[in-house]
Protein backbone atom coordinates (compact mmCIF):
# COMPACT_ATOMS: atom_id res chain seq x y z
CA UNK A 1 0.00 0.00 0.00
CA UNK A 2 1.36 3.21 -0.84
CA UNK A 3 2.02 5.81 2.00
CA UNK A 4 0.09 8.82 0.53
CA UNK A 5 -2.94 6.01 -0.67
CA UNK A 6 -6.53 7.11 0.84
CA UNK A 7 -7.13 3.89 2.24
CA UNK A 8 -4.28 4.28 4.23
CA UNK A 9 -4.69 7.86 5.05
CA UNK A 10 -8.46 6.65 5.95
CA UNK A 11 -6.70 3.95 8.12
CA UNK A 12 -4.50 6.08 10.09
CA UNK A 13 -7.00 8.82 10.87
CA UNK A 14 -9.90 5.95 12.28
CA UNK A 15 -6.79 5.26 15.13
CA UNK A 16 -7.08 8.86 16.39
CA UNK A 17 -10.95 8.46 16.74
CA UNK A 18 -12.26 6.68 19.65
CA UNK A 19 -14.19 6.50 22.68
CA UNK A 20 -12.34 7.36 26.26
CA UNK A 21 -13.18 4.73 28.64
CA UNK A 22 -15.02 7.31 30.79
CA UNK A 23 -17.56 8.05 27.41
CA UNK A 24 -17.87 4.90 27.14
CA UNK A 25 -18.49 3.78 30.72
CA UNK A 26 -21.57 6.57 30.79
CA UNK A 27 -22.74 5.18 27.11
CA UNK A 28 -23.10 1.86 28.62
CA UNK A 29 -24.80 3.14 32.03
CA UNK A 30 -27.12 4.95 30.21
CA UNK A 31 -28.30 2.25 27.85
CA UNK A 32 -28.01 -0.21 31.09
CA UNK A 33 -30.77 2.43 32.92
CA UNK A 34 -32.69 2.67 29.38
CA UNK A 35 -33.28 -1.35 29.12
CA UNK A 36 -33.60 -1.65 32.97
CA UNK A 37 -36.28 0.66 33.21
CA UNK A 38 -38.44 -1.41 30.39
CA UNK A 39 -37.38 -4.83 32.27
CA UNK A 40 -38.63 -3.07 35.81
CA UNK A 41 -42.04 -2.18 34.06
CA UNK A 42 -42.55 -5.80 32.30
CA UNK A 43 -41.53 -7.55 35.85
CA UNK A 44 -44.12 -5.30 37.78
CA UNK A 45 -47.02 -6.03 35.38
CA UNK A 46 -46.36 -9.47 35.89
CA UNK A 47 -46.22 -9.78 38.95
CA UNK A 48 -49.33 -7.84 39.91
CA UNK A 49 -50.97 -10.43 37.47
CA UNK A 50 -49.37 -13.34 38.66
CA UNK A 51 -48.15 -13.43 42.13
CA UNK A 52 -50.04 -10.65 43.98
CA UNK A 53 -53.48 -11.85 42.35
CA UNK A 54 -54.99 -14.33 45.19
CA UNK A 55 -56.79 -17.60 44.72
CA UNK A 56 -60.19 -15.77 45.29
CA UNK A 57 -59.35 -12.76 43.06
CA UNK A 58 -58.41 -14.91 40.06
CA UNK A 59 -61.38 -17.61 40.66
CA UNK A 60 -63.84 -14.69 40.74
CA UNK A 61 -61.56 -13.09 37.47
CA UNK A 62 -62.09 -16.25 35.88
CA UNK A 63 -65.80 -16.46 36.56
CA UNK A 64 -66.10 -13.08 35.47
CA UNK A 65 -64.33 -13.94 32.24
CA UNK A 66 -66.24 -17.00 32.04
CA UNK A 67 -69.79 -15.12 32.25
CA UNK A 68 -68.41 -12.20 29.95
CA UNK A 69 -67.78 -14.78 27.40
CA UNK A 70 -71.17 -16.91 27.65
CA UNK A 71 -73.31 -14.10 28.08
CA UNK A 72 -71.80 -12.28 25.06
CA UNK A 73 -71.88 -15.47 22.65
CA UNK A 74 -75.75 -16.00 24.20
CA UNK A 75 -76.35 -12.33 23.03
CA UNK A 76 -74.56 -12.73 19.67
CA UNK A 77 -76.84 -15.87 18.45
CA UNK A 78 -80.21 -14.30 19.70
CA UNK A 79 -79.49 -11.33 17.11
CA UNK A 80 -81.21 -13.31 14.53
CA UNK A 81 -83.33 -15.73 16.44
CA UNK A 82 -86.69 -16.07 15.03
CA UNK A 83 -90.27 -16.49 17.07
CA UNK A 84 -90.83 -19.69 18.30
CA UNK A 85 -87.08 -19.81 18.94
CA UNK A 86 -85.62 -19.94 22.85
CA UNK A 87 -83.32 -16.78 22.24
CA UNK A 88 -86.09 -15.01 20.40
CA UNK A 89 -87.16 -13.70 23.57
CA UNK A 90 -83.40 -12.45 24.25
CA UNK A 91 -83.44 -10.41 21.61
CA UNK A 92 -86.83 -8.59 22.18
CA UNK A 93 -86.18 -8.07 25.79
CA UNK A 94 -82.46 -7.88 26.05
CA UNK A 95 -80.62 -7.01 22.38
CA UNK A 96 -83.22 -4.51 20.87
CA UNK A 97 -84.11 -3.10 24.31
CA UNK A 98 -80.33 -2.35 25.16
CA UNK A 99 -80.14 -1.06 21.93
CA UNK A 100 -83.50 1.47 22.12
CA UNK A 101 -81.81 3.04 25.63
CA UNK A 102 -78.23 4.04 23.37
CA UNK A 103 -80.12 5.67 20.95
CA UNK A 104 -80.47 8.79 22.73
CA UNK A 105 -81.17 11.13 20.71
CA UNK A 106 -84.73 12.27 18.39
CA UNK A 107 -83.02 11.25 15.11
CA UNK A 108 -81.61 8.07 16.58
CA UNK A 109 -84.80 7.12 18.54
CA UNK A 110 -86.68 7.43 15.21
CA UNK A 111 -84.11 5.75 12.99
CA UNK A 112 -83.72 2.72 15.51
CA UNK A 113 -88.07 2.60 15.79
CA UNK A 114 -87.97 2.44 11.84
CA UNK A 115 -84.96 -0.33 11.70
CA UNK A 116 -87.23 -2.30 14.84
CA UNK A 117 -89.94 -2.48 12.61
CA UNK A 118 -88.58 -3.47 9.62
CA UNK A 119 -86.94 -6.56 11.67
CA UNK A 120 -90.63 -7.91 12.09
CA UNK A 121 -91.39 -7.95 8.44
CA UNK A 122 -88.22 -9.60 7.87
CA UNK A 123 -88.95 -12.26 10.49
CA UNK A 124 -92.71 -13.22 9.03
CA UNK A 125 -91.57 -12.80 5.78
CA UNK A 126 -88.36 -16.01 6.73
CA UNK A 127 -91.37 -17.70 8.86
CA UNK A 128 -93.79 -17.49 6.03
CA UNK A 129 -91.21 -19.01 3.16
CA UNK A 130 -89.71 -21.42 5.53
CA UNK A 131 -92.92 -22.74 6.30
CA UNK A 132 -92.59 -22.41 9.94
CA UNK A 133 -95.01 -19.44 10.48
CA UNK A 134 -97.69 -20.92 13.13
CA UNK A 135 -100.73 -19.07 14.69
CA UNK A 136 -98.92 -17.95 17.34
CA UNK A 137 -95.63 -16.77 16.16
CA UNK A 138 -98.43 -14.51 13.78
CA UNK A 139 -100.01 -13.11 16.13
CA UNK A 140 -97.18 -12.43 18.24
CA UNK A 141 -95.32 -10.84 15.13
CA UNK A 142 -98.24 -8.95 14.24
CA UNK A 143 -98.86 -7.48 17.94
CA UNK A 144 -95.39 -6.72 17.84
CA UNK A 145 -95.20 -4.82 14.63
CA UNK A 146 -98.23 -3.16 15.41
CA UNK A 147 -97.21 -1.44 18.48
CA UNK A 148 -94.03 -0.74 16.79
CA UNK A 149 -95.03 1.23 13.75
CA UNK A 150 -96.93 3.03 15.73
CA UNK A 151 -94.21 4.02 18.08
CA UNK A 152 -91.96 4.64 14.92
CA UNK A 153 -94.56 7.10 13.87
CA UNK A 154 -94.57 9.04 17.36
CA UNK A 155 -90.97 9.26 17.68
CA UNK A 156 -91.18 10.49 13.60
CA UNK A 157 -93.46 13.15 14.58
CA UNK A 158 -91.18 14.06 17.67
CA UNK A 159 -87.74 14.78 16.04
CA UNK A 160 -90.18 17.14 13.40
CA UNK A 161 -89.96 19.43 16.34
CA UNK A 162 -86.51 19.34 16.44
CA UNK A 163 -85.06 18.26 12.98
CA UNK A 164 -87.80 18.95 9.80
CA UNK A 165 -85.62 17.32 7.42
CA UNK A 166 -84.37 14.49 9.20
CA UNK A 167 -87.78 13.84 10.24
CA UNK A 168 -88.66 13.93 6.18
CA UNK A 169 -85.92 11.46 5.94
CA UNK A 170 -86.82 8.76 8.12
CA UNK A 171 -90.84 9.01 7.50
CA UNK A 172 -89.82 8.49 3.66
CA UNK A 173 -87.37 5.72 4.94
CA UNK A 174 -90.56 3.96 6.98
CA UNK A 175 -92.49 4.68 4.19
CA UNK A 176 -90.11 2.82 1.84
CA UNK A 177 -89.86 -0.35 3.94
CA UNK A 178 -92.88 -0.95 4.43
CA UNK A 179 -93.96 -0.52 0.86
CA UNK A 180 -90.94 -2.98 -0.21
CA UNK A 181 -92.12 -5.81 2.53
CA UNK A 182 -95.61 -5.32 1.52
CA UNK A 183 -94.43 -6.39 -2.25
CA UNK A 184 -92.52 -8.97 -0.58
CA UNK A 185 -95.34 -10.59 1.31
CA UNK A 186 -97.89 -10.35 -1.60
CA UNK A 187 -95.17 -12.39 -3.02
CA UNK A 188 -95.67 -14.70 -0.47
CA UNK A 189 -99.12 -14.84 -0.33
CA UNK A 190 -99.67 -15.67 -4.15
CA UNK A 191 -97.00 -18.30 -3.47
CA UNK A 192 -98.40 -19.64 -0.73
CA UNK A 193 -101.61 -20.98 -0.81
CA UNK A 194 -101.65 -22.55 2.35
CA UNK A 195 -100.71 -20.01 4.65
CA UNK A 196 -102.30 -17.23 2.49
CA UNK A 197 -105.20 -16.64 4.44
CA UNK A 198 -103.09 -16.30 7.63
CA UNK A 199 -101.49 -13.51 5.69
CA UNK A 200 -103.81 -11.53 4.48
CA UNK A 201 -104.93 -9.84 7.48
CA UNK A 202 -101.32 -8.84 8.39
CA UNK A 203 -100.51 -7.15 4.81
CA UNK A 204 -103.74 -5.22 5.37
CA UNK A 205 -102.25 -4.11 8.30
CA UNK A 206 -98.78 -3.33 6.86
CA UNK A 207 -101.08 -1.51 3.84
CA UNK A 208 -102.78 0.62 6.47
CA UNK A 209 -99.51 1.63 8.47
CA UNK A 210 -97.49 2.23 5.18
CA UNK A 211 -100.33 4.76 4.06
CA UNK A 212 -100.10 6.57 7.75
CA UNK A 213 -96.36 6.61 7.24
CA UNK A 214 -96.90 8.22 3.33
CA UNK A 215 -99.29 10.61 5.41
CA UNK A 216 -96.94 12.11 7.62
CA UNK A 217 -94.28 12.31 5.27
CA UNK A 218 -96.77 14.45 2.95
CA UNK A 219 -97.49 16.49 6.02
CA UNK A 220 -93.79 16.95 7.21
CA UNK A 221 -92.87 17.61 3.11
CA UNK A 222 -95.84 20.67 2.97
CA UNK A 223 -94.56 21.64 6.55
CA UNK A 224 -91.00 22.03 4.46
CA UNK A 225 -92.62 23.81 1.98
CA UNK A 226 -94.27 26.03 3.32
CA UNK A 227 -91.40 27.16 5.39
CA UNK A 228 -89.48 28.05 2.95
CA UNK A 229 -92.51 30.46 1.27
CA UNK A 230 -92.61 31.85 4.81
CA UNK A 231 -88.67 32.70 4.81
CA UNK A 232 -88.97 33.48 1.29
CA UNK A 233 -91.19 36.32 1.52
CA UNK A 234 -90.15 37.45 4.59
CA UNK A 235 -86.41 37.97 2.93
CA UNK A 236 -88.49 39.91 0.47
CA UNK A 237 -90.21 41.93 2.73
CA UNK A 238 -87.08 43.00 4.04
CA UNK A 239 -85.51 43.58 1.24
CA UNK A 240 -88.34 45.92 0.13
CA UNK A 241 -87.49 47.88 3.02
CA UNK A 242 -84.19 47.89 2.63
CA UNK A 243 -84.30 49.45 -0.75
CA UNK A 244 -87.13 52.17 0.44
CA UNK A 245 -84.53 53.46 3.26
CA UNK A 246 -81.58 53.62 0.83
CA UNK A 247 -84.26 55.64 -1.39
CA UNK A 248 -84.67 57.79 1.50
CA UNK A 249 -81.21 58.47 2.12
CA UNK A 250 -80.72 59.05 -1.31
CA UNK A 251 -83.40 61.61 -1.13
CA UNK A 252 -81.82 63.30 2.40
CA UNK A 253 -78.74 63.49 0.56
CA UNK A 254 -79.42 65.42 -2.40
CA UNK A 255 -81.63 68.01 -0.28
CA UNK A 256 -78.15 68.03 1.78
CA UNK A 257 -76.70 69.02 -0.99
CA UNK A 258 -78.69 71.77 -2.58
CA UNK A 259 -78.31 73.95 1.19
CA UNK A 260 -74.93 73.75 1.32
CA UNK A 261 -74.75 74.88 -2.87
CA UNK A 262 -77.52 77.78 -1.40
CA UNK A 263 -75.40 78.32 1.11
CA UNK A 264 -72.12 78.46 -0.39
CA UNK A 265 -73.28 80.62 -3.02
CA UNK A 266 -74.52 83.38 -0.58
CA UNK B 1 -44.74 -10.09 24.26
CA UNK B 2 -40.82 -11.09 25.20
CA UNK B 3 -40.46 -12.70 28.68
CA UNK B 4 -39.07 -11.84 31.90
CA UNK B 5 -36.19 -14.14 30.98
CA UNK B 6 -36.19 -13.13 27.34
CA UNK B 7 -35.52 -9.52 28.47
CA UNK B 8 -32.49 -10.63 30.75
CA UNK B 9 -31.11 -12.46 27.85
CA UNK B 10 -31.13 -9.39 25.81
CA UNK B 11 -29.84 -7.42 28.21
CA UNK B 12 -26.69 -9.30 28.17
CA UNK B 13 -26.67 -9.31 24.42
CA UNK B 14 -26.89 -6.12 23.67
CA UNK B 15 -24.32 -5.05 26.58
CA UNK B 16 -21.77 -7.58 25.13
CA UNK B 17 -22.59 -6.04 21.85
CA UNK B 18 -21.72 -2.35 23.26
CA UNK B 19 -18.49 -3.68 24.56
CA UNK B 20 -17.40 -5.27 21.43
CA UNK B 21 -18.71 -2.90 18.47
CA UNK B 22 -19.13 0.96 20.63
CA UNK B 23 -15.94 2.02 19.18
CA UNK B 24 -16.30 0.71 16.06
CA UNK B 25 -19.53 2.20 15.23
CA UNK B 26 -18.46 5.35 17.03
CA UNK B 27 -16.00 6.19 14.23
CA UNK B 28 -18.08 5.03 11.83
CA UNK B 29 -20.78 8.01 12.92
CA UNK B 30 -17.87 10.27 13.49
CA UNK B 31 -16.64 10.11 10.31
CA UNK B 32 -19.80 10.84 8.45
CA UNK B 33 -21.68 13.48 10.81
CA UNK B 34 -18.40 15.18 11.68
CA UNK B 35 -19.53 15.90 15.37
CA UNK B 36 -18.33 13.84 18.46
CA UNK B 37 -21.45 14.38 20.50
CA UNK B 38 -23.74 13.44 17.60
CA UNK B 39 -22.06 10.52 16.92
CA UNK B 40 -22.44 9.02 20.67
CA UNK B 41 -25.93 9.85 20.23
CA UNK B 42 -26.03 7.67 17.40
CA UNK B 43 -24.49 5.32 19.06
CA UNK B 44 -26.22 5.11 21.47
CA UNK B 45 -30.04 5.11 19.63
CA UNK B 46 -28.68 2.45 17.16
CA UNK B 47 -28.35 0.04 20.56
CA UNK B 48 -31.44 1.34 21.91
CA UNK B 49 -33.23 0.45 18.56
CA UNK B 50 -31.58 -2.64 18.63
CA UNK B 51 -32.66 -3.88 21.95
CA UNK B 52 -36.24 -2.87 21.31
CA UNK B 53 -35.89 -5.17 17.91
CA UNK B 54 -34.93 -7.65 20.42
CA UNK B 55 -37.68 -7.05 22.85
CA UNK B 56 -39.84 -7.34 19.82
CA UNK B 57 -39.31 -11.34 19.63
CA UNK B 58 -37.01 -10.64 17.16
CA UNK B 59 -33.66 -12.73 16.43
CA UNK B 60 -31.02 -10.83 14.88
CA UNK B 61 -28.42 -13.80 13.49
CA UNK B 62 -25.32 -11.46 12.32
CA UNK B 63 -25.50 -8.59 15.50
CA UNK B 64 -22.39 -6.73 13.77
CA UNK B 65 -23.82 -6.45 10.63
CA UNK B 66 -27.24 -5.86 12.12
CA UNK B 67 -25.54 -3.16 14.33
CA UNK B 68 -24.07 -1.16 11.34
CA UNK B 69 -27.17 -1.51 9.26
CA UNK B 70 -29.12 0.44 11.80
CA UNK B 71 -26.07 2.59 12.88
CA UNK B 72 -26.21 3.53 9.11
CA UNK B 73 -29.91 3.92 9.00
CA UNK B 74 -29.80 6.40 11.88
CA UNK B 75 -26.68 8.72 10.12
CA UNK B 76 -28.50 8.54 6.80
CA UNK B 77 -31.46 10.12 8.48
CA UNK B 78 -29.49 12.93 10.68
CA UNK B 79 -27.65 13.84 7.54
CA UNK B 80 -30.88 14.40 6.01
CA UNK B 81 -32.65 16.30 8.71
CA UNK B 82 -29.25 18.64 9.34
CA UNK B 83 -28.41 19.84 6.01
CA UNK B 84 -25.63 21.83 8.36
CA UNK B 85 -23.21 18.86 8.62
CA UNK B 86 -19.76 20.13 6.90
CA UNK B 87 -16.63 20.68 7.32
CA UNK B 88 -16.77 23.97 8.09
CA UNK B 89 -18.37 22.66 11.53
CA UNK B 90 -15.34 20.56 12.20
CA UNK B 91 -13.32 23.71 11.76
CA UNK B 92 -15.67 26.09 14.26
CA UNK B 93 -15.45 22.92 16.53
CA UNK B 94 -12.03 21.17 15.88
CA UNK B 95 -11.16 17.70 14.79
CA UNK B 96 -11.85 16.54 17.97
CA UNK B 97 -9.56 13.16 18.57
CA UNK B 98 -9.23 12.52 22.57
CA UNK B 99 -5.63 12.43 23.50
CA UNK B 100 -4.44 9.04 25.07
CA UNK B 101 -1.36 9.97 25.29
CA UNK B 102 -0.20 7.74 22.73
CA UNK B 103 -1.91 8.27 19.23
CA UNK B 104 -2.88 12.30 19.03
CA UNK B 105 0.22 14.05 17.64
CA UNK B 106 -0.07 17.35 15.61
CA UNK B 107 1.15 15.89 12.56
CA UNK B 108 -1.89 13.38 12.49
CA UNK B 109 -4.50 15.78 13.64
CA UNK B 110 -3.45 17.69 10.87
CA UNK B 111 -3.50 14.53 8.42
CA UNK B 112 -7.02 13.72 9.62
CA UNK B 113 -8.48 17.17 8.65
CA UNK B 114 -7.35 16.11 5.22
CA UNK B 115 -8.77 13.08 4.95
CA UNK B 116 -12.09 14.06 5.96
CA UNK B 117 -12.02 17.19 3.60
CA UNK B 118 -11.36 14.50 0.78
CA UNK B 119 -13.74 12.58 1.59
CA UNK B 120 -16.29 14.85 2.15
CA UNK B 121 -15.88 15.57 -1.25
CA UNK B 122 -16.77 11.84 -2.46
CA UNK B 123 -20.39 11.23 -3.13
CA UNK B 124 -22.56 9.91 -0.70
CA UNK B 125 -22.48 6.29 -1.88
CA UNK B 126 -18.52 6.39 -2.55
CA UNK B 127 -18.08 8.01 1.79
CA UNK B 128 -20.12 4.98 3.04
CA UNK B 129 -18.20 1.99 1.56
CA UNK B 130 -14.76 3.64 1.83
CA UNK B 131 -15.43 4.38 5.99
CA UNK B 132 -16.73 0.53 5.95
CA UNK B 133 -13.82 -0.76 4.33
CA UNK B 134 -11.40 1.40 5.87
CA UNK B 135 -12.21 2.84 8.81
CA UNK B 136 -14.84 -0.05 9.95
CA UNK B 137 -12.46 -2.26 8.76
CA UNK B 138 -15.22 -4.27 7.37
CA UNK B 139 -15.02 -6.99 4.60
CA UNK B 140 -16.35 -6.34 1.26
CA UNK B 141 -18.98 -9.28 2.19
CA UNK B 142 -20.57 -7.70 4.87
CA UNK B 143 -20.81 -4.10 3.24
CA UNK B 144 -22.42 -6.14 0.35
CA UNK B 145 -24.91 -7.76 3.38
CA UNK B 146 -25.56 -4.43 5.57
CA UNK B 147 -26.09 -1.99 2.40
CA UNK B 148 -28.16 -4.72 1.03
CA UNK B 149 -26.07 -4.83 -2.16
CA UNK B 150 -24.02 -7.51 -4.11
CA UNK B 151 -20.37 -8.08 -3.03
CA UNK B 152 -19.37 -7.18 -6.72
CA UNK B 153 -21.09 -3.63 -6.84
CA UNK B 154 -19.31 -2.80 -3.64
CA UNK B 155 -15.87 -4.27 -4.63
CA UNK B 156 -16.63 -1.99 -7.60
CA UNK B 157 -17.47 0.97 -5.89
CA UNK B 158 -14.62 1.14 -3.42
CA UNK B 159 -12.24 0.58 -6.45
CA UNK B 160 -13.69 3.66 -7.85
CA UNK B 161 -13.95 5.64 -4.61
CA UNK B 162 -10.07 5.22 -4.11
CA UNK B 163 -9.37 6.09 -7.71
CA UNK B 164 -11.65 9.46 -6.82
CA UNK B 165 -9.82 9.93 -3.67
CA UNK B 166 -6.52 9.43 -4.60
CA UNK B 167 -6.72 11.93 -7.58
CA UNK B 168 -8.21 14.46 -4.67
CA UNK B 169 -5.28 13.52 -2.98
CA UNK B 170 -3.04 14.40 -5.87
CA UNK B 171 -4.29 17.73 -6.47
CA UNK B 172 -4.32 18.52 -2.84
Amino acid sequence: MHNNSPQKKLSETAQLIFLTPEEKKAMRFALQRHMRGQSVSLQAWRVYFLSAMQFPLRAAAVVFLGIFVISGTILYRAQNALPGDVLYTIKIEVNERVWGLTALSYESQAEWSVERTTRRLQELEQLATSGTLDEEARNEITSRFEQQAAEASKAIVKLKTERMDRAAGTSSQLETSLRVHERSLMQVVEGRQDISDQLRGILETVREKAKNASAIRMEIEQEIAKTQHEDQTSENTENSSLEQEQLHMNDMNAASTTNDTFLDNR
Amino acid sequence: MASVHDHNSNEQNILSAHSLYADALFRHCFFRLYDRERAKDAVQETFMRTWEYLNGGNSIDNMRAFLYRVANNIVIDQVRKHSEYSLDMLHEKGFDPRDDGSHTRLESVISGREVLQILKQLEDSYQTVLIMRYVDDLMPREIAAILGETENTVSVRIHRALKKAQKLIHYA
